[in-house]
């Protein structure tokens, strides 16, 4: 069944069993990877997937429904499903759908170029960059994980109310993780590239990456506990910020699962350097999107700037709830999720400092380049976090010697109060359907636990 | 889900230009949830996940492919497309393998064990459950200020074949309660989770006593809301039974896994026979348990899973292996291989992974601890195979001070290197209990039971923010 002839049955039976509006949104998707390892090709993966969630009213209440099955049989089962749990819905915020803006910002997410690389070229750089990795030291062990790949996805979504829109996206990837050993300790470091033209894609430069990084690890021992001013590495910096992203939703704000509330708009949150947008469209992502999972226009806009609270992010009843407008943040965790609120792209906006300069005054301290179990060391509500990390001792300005076997230790809004710079290396990586973007930034302080 | 002619025609056409074995997996997964936030059910979602994945052998090596059309062409397809990437990985003539497909008479077709179905229970009543949990949680202290209570159900079909005679059918029946309670005061919030989960049906929600899981996911948001922060530096750590056993899946068993053993990226890949735990160490990974979390009849691959002894007295019995592990090591597989769904390719993973009794009861345990740290309950955690590094965040936890447990503390995370911390655990307690997790790899996310009994571990690095 193709997606017009399915959303018509859906339609057709939707308003037959009685639900007052109704919703469908496709996704479908293709991609290619192939994973090389000992100069050989370990996997080599084609994948297909389509699929649909269904939304609709019945009862006044919204009920949901997903399939990856797109065939009639299964239109009964999801009709029926949506219904039941319509009924048991308490919350008294109604959810809607939408009619639908009079424009979307334009988007161009998909470069044709990109299908037209064989899969023999992507093939054989991911041989040679192997290969190329593997040359670079005689303390290189291995080079795994090395994989090129490409993915397309084309998302269409259509209501009762004739609202009617579709986004068709591509992008490509290369990963490659470099494993060092001296002395029969072993160290590693991954570095990735994404982009949406392979002209781009120069794989000696990142195995170079990859093993400078995986070789300065070499040695890294833990230090003292204590007081030490940290550096988030753009890298590091993206991992914090994202994990602690869920406080500026209205949602959870709402539900007294973030400790900001609209009440809060217009009140210094963070110090007066500090800018952290949210942009639906953004030239530097790869994840710029025309409109959000409930089919309302994405938007360009500042959720910190110079440090006082601007907005929070909404989908349409958190918004209704707090009496404003959607910010185009609605979102869907895969076809079957409900709708929450998500980021679209996230990032701090840089300064012009260099990472150097930034760390240049710093008599004690620690970079950070990674971070270990920030799924479960971390209190989403309160912004308390602890966590594994590695890194690089700062002494009078300089990076030395590497650091292992430390925890740190501190509060997401007290980090906000305690960035003292902001660097000028702005690097974005994809989120969910979006985009997040950070600089390094420096920041006192956290505690640090080790010896 | 599928017939004979079909998959006999599959798996010729993937592995006519060569390959050593063509593999389907092919699920329909039902899936039921419902989330209750602050009393009121707030979501209720049902979906249907329906694949196939095809795998083609090659020396060590694959080609895996995924759709959701399971349409004749479309399969035929797929396997043609496969079958050219095998020719352009050959690079000598191919021996072309015959296919063998099993009789109906011959497969392993497993019984459907459930006793109650999702769809023969009223949600309504499902969502009373719910309630009671919630209700428990607010009457147990007026700290308490969100609840966060859900039911998840997950029914997975599965057939999975290959070409050499292996014709599986099972369904994994999957229900699971997570009852969250948050406590607040000030700018302070704490939460405290139970979650336990069965392969099984809804039967399972009549042993579940929601109340008291209510209560006690209640009494530890509380308690750590009151508490102090945690110390830091290096001290000794109990850790109790449960969820506890995450320090021993993180520690260790992912290094046990073919995946980094295979290629010499885990820190113990030629430790096989070797001491590399304290001699009273004995861990297993059984996937045969009946009923628990992470149990299953046949693996992600069609083999049958067994009980794995990991440790015995200290010193290392097997790793975890899948299939194409096996070849990459040249040895069979363990039952080991899985993966989340047909949009993954198998590899090894964990089942249920357990440190077995001791001796010591808690209270001699505690008694006998100068100063140190009681993780009562974990969090989960996270490792790194090829180094070693592993870290994991405590939910509840006391300082001990002259053998017995004294103040509450919150914020504290375990770090470590796993190859040194199995060699320091100098207790083993008797009071072995099982919990549930969902373990992410390389191969998705797959149900996990983790479980042992108290531990201590002489001297471990924790992180807090004191």
């Amino acid at each position: 069944m193709t997606f017009q002839e399915f959303k018509k049955e859906l339609f057709a039976q939707a308003e037959a069993n009685g639900f007052s509006d109704y919703e469908i949104l496709f996704l479908g998707s293709d991609g290619f990877s192939v994973r090389v390892l000992n100069g050989e090709i370990t996997e080599y993966k084609s994948t297909a997937s389509q699929g649909v969630g269904f939304r609709g009213t019945i009862g006044g209440k919204m009920g949901y429904a997903s399939s990856e099955k797109m065939d009639a049989s299964v239109i009964g089962q999801m009709l029926e499903n949506a219904a039941t749990n319509a009924s048991i819905i308490e919350e008294e915020e109604i959810e809607k759908l939408y009619h639908g803006d009079k424009s979307y910002p334009e988007v161009n997410a998909y470069n044709p170029a990109l299908n037209e690389v064989s899969a023999s070229d992507k093939i054989k750089w991911a041989l040679e960059m192997e290969s190329y990795a593997k040359s670079l030291d005689p303390r290189v062990k291995m080079a795994d994980f090395c994989t090129i790949g490409n993915a397309e996805s084309e998302m269409l979504m259509a209501n009762s109310y004739g609202l009617n829109l579709s986004q068709k996206r591509n992008m490509a990837s290369a990963t490659i993780f470099a494993r060092v050993a001296e002395n029969g300790i072993m160290k590693s470091s991954m570095e990735y590239w994404t982009g949406r033209d392979f002209g781009e894609f120069d794989y000696k430069a990142l195995a170079e990456k990859a093993v400078e990084d995986a070789l300065s690890y070499l040695g890294a021992e833990s230090i003292p506990t204590g007081a030490y001013t940290i550096a988030f590495d753009n890298d590091s910096a993206k991992d914090l910020f994202a994990v602690f992203s869920g406080i500026f939703m209205a949602e959870n704000a709402q539900k007294g699962f973030s400790l900001l509330s609209n009440d809060k708009v217009g009140t210094e949150i963070a110090v007066p350097h500090i800018t952290l947008r949210d942009d639906g469209v953004c030239k530097k992502s790869l994840g710029s999107i025309a409109f959000d999972a409930e089919g309302v226009a994405t938007q360009q806009k500042a959720i910190i700037e110079n440090g006082v609270l601007k907005t929070l992010l909404y989908n349409l009843k958190s918004a209704a709830k707090d009496g404003v407008k959607s910010t185009g943040n609605a979102s869907k965790a895969g076809l079957g999720g409900a709708i929450g609120t998500s980021c679209t792209n996230y990032y701090l906006v840089p300064s012009e400092t260099s990472f150097d300069e930034m760390i240049s005054g710093v008599e004690k301290g620690v970079i950070i380049t990674g971070m270990a179990g920030l799924h479960s060391g971390i209190n989403p509500v309160s912004g308390d976090f602890s966590v594994s990390a590695d890194g690089f001792l700062i002494e009078n300005g300089k990076k030395t010697k590497p650091v292992e076997q430390i925890t740190i230790a501190g509060n997401f809004y007290d980090v906000l109060k305690n960035i003292t710079a902001v660097g000028s290396d702005l690097r974005f990586h994809s989120m969910g359907q979006g985009g997040i973007g950070m600089p390094s930034i420096l920041v006192e302080g956290i505690r640090v636990s080790g010896l | 889900m599928l017939d004979k002619q079909l998959v006999y025609d599959v798996l010729t056409a993937a592995l006519a230009t060569g390959g050593d074995l063509a593999e389907i997996f092919m699920e329909n997964t039902a899936k039921n949830n419902i989330v209750m936030t602050n009393g009121q059910i707030e979501k209720a979602n049902w979906g249907i996940d329906y694949g196939l994945g095809l795998r083609i052998i090659l020396g060590t090596n694959a080609i895996y492919a995924y759709t959701n059309n399971t349409s004749r062409d479309s399969l035929l397809k797929l396997a043609k497309d496969s079958a050219q990437a095998v020719k352009a990985s050959l690079k000598e003539d191919p021996t072309i393998k015959s296919v063998i497909v099993l009789d109906r008479s011959e497969r392993a077709v497993f019984a459907d064990t459930v006793q109650i179905p999702v769809k023969d229970v009223a949600k309504s009543d499902i969502v009373d459950r719910l309630r009671i949990a919630s209700q428990a949680a607010y009457a147990y202290d007026p700290l308490v200020t969100q609840t966060s209570n859900t039911f998840l159900s997950v029914v997975q079909d599965v057939l999975i074949v290959n070409s050499n005679g292996v014709w599986a059918e099972d369904r994994r029946a999957r229900t699971r309660v997570v009852v969250t309670s948050v406590a607040s005061e000030g700018n302070e919030k704490q939460t405290g989770t139970e979650s336990p989960g069965t392969k099984g049906g809804i039967e399972f929600l009549n042993s579940l006593d929601m109340e008291k899981m209510g209560r006690d996911s209640a009494r530890v948001a509380v308690t750590m809301l009151k508490a102090d922060l945690c110390p830091s530096g290096r001290m000794p750590v109990i850790i109790d039974n449960a969820f506890g056993g995450v320090i021993f899946h993180e520690a260790c068993g992912h290094s046990l896994e073919a995946t980094g053993v295979a290629k010499g990226a885990s820190v113990f890949a030629d430790k096989l026979g070797k001491a590399i735990a304290s001699p009273i160490v004995n861990a297993v990974d059984d996937g045969t348990l009946t009923g628990e979390w992470g149990t299953l009849n046949v693996d992600d691959e069609g083999a049958t899973t067994r009980r794995n002894v990991l440790i015995e007295d200290g010193v290392l019995k097997s790793f975890l292996v899948d299939y194409l592990g096996g070849l990459r090591m040249g040895t069979p597989s363990t039952g080991s291989g899985r993966r989340e769904s047909y949009r993954f390719a198998p590899t090894s993973r964990m089942t249920n992974t357990y440190i077995l009794p001791g001796k010591d009861t808690p209270e001699e345990i505690i008694a006998d601890t100068e100063y140190g740290l009681y993780a009562k309950q974990m969090g989960g955690g996270s490792v790194s195979p090829a180094e070693g590094d592993f870290n994991f965040a405590v939910l509840e936890a006391y300082i001990v001070r002259d053998g017995k447990i004294a103040e509450p503390v919150r914020g504290a995370t375990l770090i470590g290197k796993g190859h040194e911390v199995l060699m320091d655990i100098d207790k083993v307690g008797n009071n072995f209990e099982a919990a549930q997790g969902n373990c992410g790899s390389l191969s998705g996310s797959v149900p996990t039971n983790v479980g042992q009994p108290m531990v201590r571990v002489k001297e471990m690095i924790v992180g807090g923010r004191k």
